[in-house]
């Protein structure tokens, strides 16, 4: 310790002198600086915030977009089941020996034999 | 008071560290050592892999028509394990689904298993209703029904779909691979409450193909309806009928009676659920003689006006073989033979041919294998090789007996006639969606001219023979009688056991049809010309009318 009080004391006594200079006019840029630093700190701290949000905006987003894609994909099950129960229906009902039983009951129609059916060759 | 303060300061910080040194022993704890099993139990919470399954193709028939086709269903299962009140979830079942309370009761309160069914491939609506009550134990998954809107026409053709959706029998059984499709998995995080909300990876599902058939469902129908009029009438056991387009192969029809509802084959008994037309065979009698005429013709032995001088009855071997109809002795050309149905006239054509070449006609008929039709369970048919015939079979085999085929085969060997002498393989798929339709197998049995003979005799069976009532007004048919008797266990011939059948072709001048008609044990009568042919008749004249076939008769009769 007293050989760095020493050695101290031997460069205070080796530098020339040198002219005090004022600190005062230091003051205006390190409280420019203060402001700029607060200011890059808001405008950081802004940025990230909003980045934060835009992420949890996203993620809200995607859960949504999840949700009703799960809700249309039970929407088309349910579609897809419907058509099919249409399309047996349909079905059903086109069957021609269904129709045909359907016309003698309830119109009294008779099926034409083919010796009924008149046929015609056209002529070119 | 500041060394205090510092004391108090240094005694807080030392808490904290204790406190954060805690809290991360904790977390490493967790997240190294427990990890795993704290994973897997988080992603058995909000993490499922659940299986899309694929729908199942639709058969249609040749109009578009879908004959058989799958529908959305629920199956309903239940972990006894979770059910706090037995008693009253069976009869929430049985209040919403249907289910006997007391027959699900049981299955309920049997806390020793963690998976019942409680209903397969239920109602969705009634499914719903049940999932609405939010009782606990209760699980519900889509599963898909197989659903037949014609019931029960072509019931025997179509075959059934098992409840785990695969197919047991029939075309369902035949083209599962391309009907099942492949189905596809998702791997889905859920919210506490069960909502997805992400789902993590997806493997999409493969839809079954959809199989389009040779079948009219119009014709088909007619063909049954025709058969149960015809069972009923004659009080049979069963009967079968095939109607095909002798150009192609194409079956437009394929009927067995008695039928049943195809939506419910599992209670159908299994002799129902046969399609007899592909799967049993017959001694087809005197509809084999076609074959016999055929060789004779082809071999040159004989001309169809050929005559023979003919007895009433024939010794051959240990056999006294006769006509059917007691007479003298005639004087019968080979169209006469096949006109008049004589057994005499046939063994003696068989007996000119010889074992040997009538051996290799029937082979070339495609008697004794399969004609490859695109349907399970086809049999080949008994045919004896020449070298183990006895003495005796040169007089049976000729008039169709001791011998054993399909109707889906004599069809076809009638068929080949109608198409100029060319045989088709006979098919009930025309295409798969988005295969290419299947080449249809040609093969030439007869020659163009030795067809057409053939068919004038067979013309002639109709105008003036044994399959009279066959007839057609406006349209000229073509066609053979037969009457089998049929076999018993013993080796030999069961009394008054007998099948009827007619085999025609209409129209006869531009064939359109070959309408088979068999009928297995008639009562009142046992003729094919008399029970076989009518119904013929009429599966032909709606079949005509129905495909605007316009009549080829000269007379307009």
């Amino acid at each position: 310790m007293a050989a760095w009080a020493a050695a101290a004391r031997a460069e205070e006594t080796a530098a020339p002198l040198r002219p005090r200079t004022r600190t005062r006019p230091r003051t205006r840029p390190r409280v420019a600086k203060r402001e700029l630093r607060v200011t890059g700190g808001v405008f950081w701290i802004g940025i990230v915030a909003t980045l934060l949000a835009g992420v949890v905006a996203t993620n809200v987003a995607v859960l949504r977009l999840n949700m009703k894609l799960d809700q249309l994909g039970r929407e088309r099950t349910d579609l897809r089941a419907q058509n099919a129960q249409l399309s047996s229906q349909l079905s059903s009902a086109a069957s021609a020996p269904r129709i045909q039983t359907l016309a003698a009951k309830q119109l009294g129609w008779v099926q034409a034999t083919s010796d009924q059916t008149t046929y015609f060759t056209l002529h070119k | 008071m500041n060394r205090l303060v510092n004391r108090r300061i240094r005694l807080f910080l030392a808490t904290l560290a204790l406190v954060f040194g805690g809290l991360l022993v904790r977390a490493t704890w967790l997240q190294t050592v427990r990890a795993d099993a704290l994973s897997s139990l988080a992603q058995i919470q909000h993490r499922e892999t659940v299986t899309i399954p694929a729908g199942r193709g639709t058969l249609f028939d040749r109009s578009g028509l879908e004959l058989a086709l799958g529908e959305q269903a629920t199956t309903v299962y239940a972990d006894p394990m979770q059910i706090t009140n037995p008693r009253r979830a069976a009869l929430a079942v049985e209040r919403t689904l249907g289910v006997n309370a007391d027959q699900i009761l049981p299955a309920l309160a049997n806390r020793t298993r963690g998976f019942v069914y409680v209903a397969r491939q239920a109602d969705p609506a009634q499914a719903a209703a049940l999932q609405r009550l939010k009782l606990p134990g209760f699980g519900f998954y889509p599963e898909e029904r197989r659903d037949y809107p014609q019931r029960s026409v072509a019931a025997q053709v179509l075959g059934y779909v098992g409840t785990d959706g695969n197919g047991l029998s029939g075309l369902e059984l035949q083209f599962d691979h391309q009907l099942a499709g492949r189905p596809g998995k998702e791997t889905i995080t859920k919210d506490p409450s069960g909502q997805v909300i992400d789902v993590q990876n997806q493997i999409p599902e493969v839809p079954g193909r959809d199989v389009y058939l040779t079948l009219d469902h119009s014709i088909q129908a007619n063909a049954e309806e025709v058969l149960r009029e015809t069972v009923r009438k004659w009080a049979a056991k069963s009967a079968s009928a095939i109607v095909l387009d002798p150009r192609t192969g194409a079956i437009l029809a394929m009927a067995v009676q008695p039928g049943f509802n195809a939506n419910s084959f599992p209670s159908t008994p299994s002799d129902l659920q046969r399609n007899r037309t592909v799967t049993d065979t017959y001694e087809p009698g005197s509809t084999f003689k076609l074959v016999t005429v055929a060789g004779a013709l082809s071999e040159r032995i004989v001309s169809p006006r050929t005559r023979f001088r003919l007895p009433y009855s024939l010794h051959v071997a240990d056999r006294v073989i006769h006509d059917a109809e007691k007479r003298g002795i005639v004087n019968y050309s080979v169209a006469q033979i096949l006109a008049h149905s004589s057994n005499i006239g046939a063994i003696t054509l068989a007996e000119m041919l010889g074992r040997t070449r009538l051996s290799s006609w029937i082979t070339k008929f495609g008697f004794g294998r399969t004609t490859g039709i695109d349907f399970p369970g086809e049999s080949p048919g008994i045919v004896l090789p020449p070298d183990k015939w006895s003495g005796s079979t040169i007089g049976n085999v000729p008039i169709g007996q001791g011998i054993a085929v399909t109707p889906v085969q004599m069809a076809a060997a009638y068929a080949a006639i109608a198409n100029r002498g060319v045989w088709s393989r006979p098919h009930l798929v025309d295409h798969v969606a988005g295969g290419a339709r299947p080449s249809l197998n040609h093969r030439r049995l007869v020659s163009p001219k030795i067809a057409k003979q053939l068919m004038t005799m067979l013309k002639d069976v109709v105008a003036e023979g044994t399959g009279q009532f066959a007839a057609v007004p406006g349209y000229q048919v073509a066609g053979k009688t037969g009457t089998a008797q049929k076999p018993d266990s013993h080796g030999g011939y069961a009394t008054g056991r007998y099948v009827a059948s007619f085999v025609g072709i209409v129209p006869a001048s531009r064939p359109r049809f070959v309408i088979l008609v068999a009928v297995d044990e008639p009562r009142g009568a046992i003729w094919g010309g008399t029970v076989a042919a009518p119904a013929f008749q009429q599966i032909a004249r709606f079949d005509l009318q129905y495909l605007e076939v316009p009549p080829d008769a000269a007379s307009g009769k």
